[in-house]
C-alpha cells in the first residue's frame, strides 16, 4: 500500500523518494537518501517541497554525476562511524573530488581571482571572567574561511580547549554576516590532494567544538555558507537571528561540503535532510532552520 | 610562587592576567613587565609600568611558552608587560600557518 504512493528515482545510485500526494506514505527511511513531499511542514525525515523542486533537484544531481553519489556515500558512511572517523571519510572524498573533472569546470569558469588583503587580527579574542567571544572579524571579504582564518579559529578554540579554568566560549562574526564560507579565491591552489586531506584533519575546527561540548555556542546572522555553517552546526549551543539563512552549495562546484559539514548538519537535522541542502544547494531560512533543529534558538 | 595547571595571575605592573596550562619545570618566578607576578586573588593593585626591555604586551587567548622550564601560559586579559619566566622572555606560540586544503 505503501510504495505506490511513493515514486521512487534511482539517480547515479541516489534514492530519492517523491510523495507527490503529499500523504506521507510509511517509509523504510534508510533505504532512501532523499525523501520528497508535497506536504507542507512535514517531519524529519521529509522535506517539503514546491512544484518543480524536484525537477531542480534531479537536475542538480545530473550535472554533476561524480560528486552527487559521493556525496550520498559519505553522508551513509558517516552515520555509523565516530566524529573524527565520519570527519576522515568526508576529507577523503573531498580530496578525490578535488582531482575530478566537475571541480575543474567549475574552477575554470570562476577564472583568476586576486588575494585580497586580510585584517589583523582575523579572530579577535575577548575574555570576560570565564566566558571568551571569538569574533570573526574580517567583514570586507564577509568572513570568508581562508586558511589565515581557519589557522586563527583553529588556534584560538585549540587554545580554549587546553585551558585548565575551562571557560565557555561564543562564536560570533562581525559585519553583514557570519562567514560567506571557503574563500572563492583560493580554490584550486591545493596541488598536493593527500597534503590537503592532512591539512583538513591537522585543522578541523569542528572537531575542537564538538570536543568543547556544552562550553561552546554560536551566535548567527545573515548568510551563513558553506563552511560558515558547517563549523557553527558542531556547537552545542547555536542560536541565530532572524535574518539568517544557510547554504551548501558546494555540490555545484563539483565538491561536496569540506568543513565538516556532512557531519555536523547531517548530525543536526538528519542524513536525508542534509542531503537536501547538500544536493539542491538551496538556501534554508531561519525558520527552517530552526524547524529542522540547525539552529536552537532564533533571535530578532 | 606555586606554578600549578590552571592557577591565575596577574601583572605587578600592569592590566595582563594570566592562567597557567603546563607548570614549569622546577621552581622559577613567572614575571610580567619584568616584574614577579602577583595571585589573581591578591588585594594588591598593579602600580608602576613595564619594564622597557619587558613591555611586549600580553593578549587574550594567545599562548606563551617558555622552552627551558616547559612553562605554558594563556593571556587572560592584556596588558602592556610581556611574561618573562626567571628572565626568560616567554615566546608566543601559535599555530603554524598552513596552505589552503582546497
Amino acid at each position: 500500500m505503501t510504495i505506490d504512493l511513493l515514486t521512487a528515482e534511482n539517480l547515479h545510485g541516489i534514492l530519492v523518494g517523491h510523495d507527490a500526494q503529499g500523504v506521507l506514505p510509511a517509509v523504510d527511511a534508510d533505504a532512501f537518501d532523499l525523501l520528497l513531499t508535497t506536504r507542507s511542514n512535514a517531519p524529519r525525515p521529509w522535506v517539503s517541497i514546491k512544484a518543480g523542486d524536484e525537477a531542480k533537484l534531479i537536475a542538480a544531481i545530473n550535472r554533476q554525476p561524480r560528486a552527487a553519489p559521493i556525496l550520498a556515500q559519505v553522508l551513509r558512511l558517516g552515520e555509523n562511524l565516530d566524529l573524527a572517523g565520519a570527519l576522515a571519510v568526508e576529507s577523503l572524498a573531498y580530496s578525490t573530488l578535488l582531482g575530478g573533472a566537475g571541480f575543474k569546470t567549475w574552477l575554470a569558469a570562476r577564472g583568476e581571482l586576486a588575494t585580497p588583503t586580510a585584517p589583523s587580527p582575523l579572530v579577535r579574542i575577548e575574555r570576560d571572567d570565564n566566558q571568551l567571544t571569538l569574533t570573526l572579524s574580517d567583514p570586507a571579504n564577509r568572513n570568508a574561511m581562508s586558511a589565515p582564518m581557519r589557522d586563527a579559529l583553529w588556534d584560538a578554540l585549540n587554545n580554549v580547549l587546553d585551558d585548565p579554568t575551562k571557560p565557555s566560549v561564543l562564536i560570533r562574526a562581525d559585519g553583514a554576516c557570519f562567514s560567506t564560507g571557503g574563500a572563492l579565491w583560493e580554490f584550486g591552489t591545493a596541488r598536493d590532494l593527500a597534503e590537503a586531506h592532512s591539512i583538513r584533519m591537522a585543522r578541523n575546527c569542528a572537531l575542537l567544538i564538538d570536543a568543547l561540548g556544552p562550553r561552546c555556542s554560536v551566535a548567527l546572522h545573515g548568510a551563513c555558507i558553506g563552511s560558515g555553517i558547517e563549523i557553527p552546526a558542531a556547537a552545542h549551543l547555536r542560536v541565530a537571528r532572524a535574518n539568517s539563512w544557510f547554504q551548501l552549495p558546494e555540490l555545484g562546484m563539483g565538491l561536496i561540503p569540506g568543513a565538516g559539514g556532512t557531519v555536523t548538519v547531517s548530525r543536526a537535522i538528519g542524513r536525508h535532510r542534509a542531503a537536501w541542502m547538500m544536493l539542491s544547494g538551496r538556501r534554508i531560512s531561519a525558520e527552517t532552520a530552526f524547524d529542522w533543529g540547525l539552529v536552537h534558538e532564533l533571535v530578532p | 610562587m606555586e606554578i600549578k595547571p590552571g592557577s591565575r595571575w596577574k601583572s605587578a605592573v600592569c592590566s595582563a592576567e594570566m592562567v597557567v596550562v603546563r607548570p614549569p619545570k622546577g621552581s622559577g618566578e613567572l614575571q610580567c613587565g619584568g616584574v614577579a607576578v602577583l595571585a589573581h586573588g591578591s588585594t594588591e593593585a598593579p602600580a608602576g609600568a613595564p619594564h622597557a626591555d619587558h613591555a611586549g604586551g600580553v593578549l587574550i587567548g594567545k599562548r606563551y611558552v617558555d622552552e627551558e622550564s616547559g612553562i605554558e601560559v594563556l593571556g587572560a586579559k592584556a596588558g602592556a608587560g610581556s611574561l618573562s619566566y626567571d628572565g626568560r622572555a616567554l615566546s608566543l606560540k601559535e599555530a603554524k600557518p598552513l596552505p589552503a586544503s582546497d
